[in-house]
């Protein structure tokens, strides 16, 4: 696990999921992983959040109330300010439904649930190193 | 053919002639040496000669037959010839047989002889020079039989006509004729039964009175440009007074044109289509409550994938994080274990039942498209190399076929194709011993592609056969050797494959391994070879 908070400034990142048990849990190693981290409990809130604090990275529930994950990926990619930032979306989902590939607005990464110890955190890793 | 012979009174031998065929003559005289005389002079030509000695005979001759032509004495007793020849003349079915009049020169009746020939017929005066009375009779005979035959042609086409109303009248399809103002002439008995109107109802009258509203799509003659395709069809519904729908028809139409390219008007078909609309539209609602059903039954399958992953997520996550302290004691750490490896169980089992859920929802929604086979096979593959290193199985492509492979491939879904491949992949590698093989080998033909998936484990007994297929089916030596499973795998990749349109099948040698093998559609190439 690469702790890349050890140096700072430490990259951030908002986590939004309507379950707040994985919302805790995946804050929790984010953070662990050195990560600035700030939370969001359904996608109006994360639309919101985000498009204030312009994180660097967002993960994404795919299925949340008031607006799903795949609605704040095209609102986030819709504006010019929010268009950069990078995107993982996390599915408790049916087969095939997370990495969807036909789909015009496409994540930068997906991870369904449940995922193991590292494997979030080696997604954020590889996409922060890209 | 018989010489003529005498031929007064007597019907000549007829038939052809030297000069044409015979023609029914009548010759009128009160003299029977001027009726010999005559009769002899046109004996050669072979027609048939019927005498009559005075008008009345004349006349009660023409009562029973026509003729050709008629040679008339002018002056008869009691009835004179112009007499006869104006009563013959008020018979309609011989007011046009012309008659020869034969009259002494400078005779007093010789000024209505040319006044009365001029308008009707022809006169020769006696003596009566043989040939020019034979000429004259040559022309009449040849005119009659002219008419004859166009006769006997306008009867043909009468009946040809008849023939064809005839089959028109029985054919099963309706069949009508318009003229060149869009009005009917002609409709066949299935053409009323179809529209309900009758022949006596539409004839005269427009096309508008089938379908008001489609009457425009039925072009007036004067509105078809040349060099159009004028064949027209075209579908419409006939409503009963209630309005509900009675009829779907077809109706095709073509112009029918004159020789120089004019058009005389329409002749057309008209079918009743309704049993086949209404086939097809219960085809297509059969179909929408398919496609309805299966969204609902993903739709449920979504939901219950969220519901069920969610809390397995909390959980696995959690002990992971407990298990993840040092100051565990040693009795914890071993009870969270066996925690964390259930939940484990629990997680893989709830995959495996929402695939299966999703191999029986797909069909309905399986695409089918050009999938490259290589390419997803070695994707399939890289996922478990890690776990045929730790069981110390040589995991491989098999050679050899390696090269005519990458140019195949199949008509599939990739997505499940490649769970199915993953399926079949684990399985061998599950019941293969440390130092063997699992062989993945491509080949393929004209029809069909096959994707094998052999290995070197210990082999499924033959009465097993038949059952491993099933749901949570185990084989007795699966669980003898202690290898872990739920016996959802081969369920699934054989629905998955059966979906696709495909064929899973297996062979096996206790001990020595099996070989299982998916066989695809093989799509057309997509890319140059």
């Amino acid at each position: 696990m690469t702790r890349e908070g050890a140096t700072s400034p430490a990259r951030t990142i908002l986590v939004a999921d309507d379950d707040p048990d994985l919302l805790l849990l995946m804050s929790l190693r984010l953070t662990n992983a050195g990560y600035d981290v700030s939370v969001a409990s359904d996608g109006r809130q994360a639309l919101d959040r985000i498009s204030q604090s312009l994180p660097q990275m967002a993960v994404l529930d795919v299925m949340m109330p008031e607006l799903t994950g795949r609605e704040v990926l095209a609102g986030l990619r819709a504006a010019e300010a929010t268009q950069h930032i990078l995107i993982i979306l996390t599915s408790a989902g049916f087969f095939g439904d997370v990495d969807d590939l036909d789909l015009p607005v496409r994540a930068d990464g997906y991870v369904s649930k449940p995922f193991g110890r590292e494997e979030l955190q080696n997604r954020v890793t590889e996409l922060f190193q890209r | 053919m018989r010489a003529p012979v005498h031929p007064v009174n007597l019907p000549s031998a007829g038939g052809p002639t030297a000069y044409g065929s015979a023609v029914p003559i009548l010759i009128v005289d009160d003299n029977a040496g001027k009726r010999l005389a005559l009769g002899s002079m046109l004996v050669p030509l072979g027609h048939e000669i019927t005498e009559a000695d005075s008008g009345p005979a004349a006349l009660r001759c023409l009562m029973s037959r026509d003729f050709a032509v008629i040679l008339m004495d002018v002056r008869m007793p009691v009835m004179d010839g112009f007499e006869t020849a104006d009563l013959i003349r008020q018979r309609r079915q011989s007011e046009l047989t012309p008659i020869i009049f034969i009259s002494a020169y400078g005779s007093e009746s010789m000024a209505n002889i040319t006044a009365y020939a001029a308008g009707a017929a022809d006169f020769i005066f006696s003596p009566v020079p043989p040939a020019e009375l034979r000429a004259k009779v040559t022309v009449f005979a040849n005119l009659y039989l002219r008419a004859e035959r166009l006769a006997a042609d306008a009867q043909d086409l009468r009946n040809s006509a008849d023939r064809l109303t005839l089959l028109t009248d029985a054919a099963p399809i309706g069949i009508f004729r318009t003229d060149a103002e869009n009005n009917f002439v002609y409709t066949n008995p299935r053409w009323s039964e179809i529209t309900g109107i009758s022949f006596e109802d539409a004839v005269g009258r427009p096309w508008a009175i089938v379908s008001p509203d489609r009457a425009a799509r039925f072009p007036a003659v004067a509105q078809v440009g040349d060099g159009d395709d004028h064949r027209l069809m075209d579908r419409f519904e006939i409503f009963s007074p209630g309005d509900s729908l009675v009829r779907v028809v077809e109706w095709t139409a073509e112009p029918i044109e004159d020789a120089d390219g004019g058009m005389l008007g329409w002749v057309g078909t008209l079918a009743d289509v309704s049993a086949g609309a209404a086939a097809s539209a219960a085809m297509e609602a059969a179909r929408d409550a398919a496609l309805a059903a299966s969204r609902m039954q993903r739709d449920f399958a979504a939901t219950a994938s969220h519901e069920l992953k969610t809390p397995t997520a909390s959980v696995l996550g959690f002990v992971e994080e407990v298990l993840d302290h040092d100051s565990l004691s040693e009795i914890d750490r071993k009870y969270l274990g066996i925690a964390y490896r259930s939940a484990q169980r629990l997680s893989r089992l709830i995959d495996d039942l929402l695939l299966l859920g999703a191999a029986d929802v797909v069909p309905a929604e399986t695409t089918y498209d050009p999938t490259e086979l290589m390419p997803l096979v070695r994707l399939a593959m890289s996922s478990f190399s890690g776990a045929a290193q730790d069981g110390n199985v040589h995991l491989a492509i098999e050679t050899g076929v390696e090269r005519a492979a990458e140019r195949l491939w199949a008509l599939a879904d990739p997505l499940r194709l490649e769970q199915a491949l993953a399926n079949l992949i684990s399985n061998a590698l599950k019941f293969t011993p440390p130092g063997g093989e699992v062989r993945v080998a491509v080949r393929g033909g004209e029809d069909a592609v096959q994707i094998e998936v052999s290995d070197t484990g210990i082999g499924i007994e033959e009465s097993a056969l038949d059952d491993i297929f099933n749901r949570f089916y185990r084989t007795r030596a699966a669980l003898d050797a202690g290898v872990s499973g739920f016996g959802l795998g081969l369920a699934i990749a054989q629905r998955m494959i059966e979906a696709q349109r495909g064929r899973l099948s297996v062979t096996s040698v206790v001990g020595q391994g099996s070989t299982f093998t998916i066989t695809l559609p093989a799509a057309p190439r997509l890319l140059p070879a």
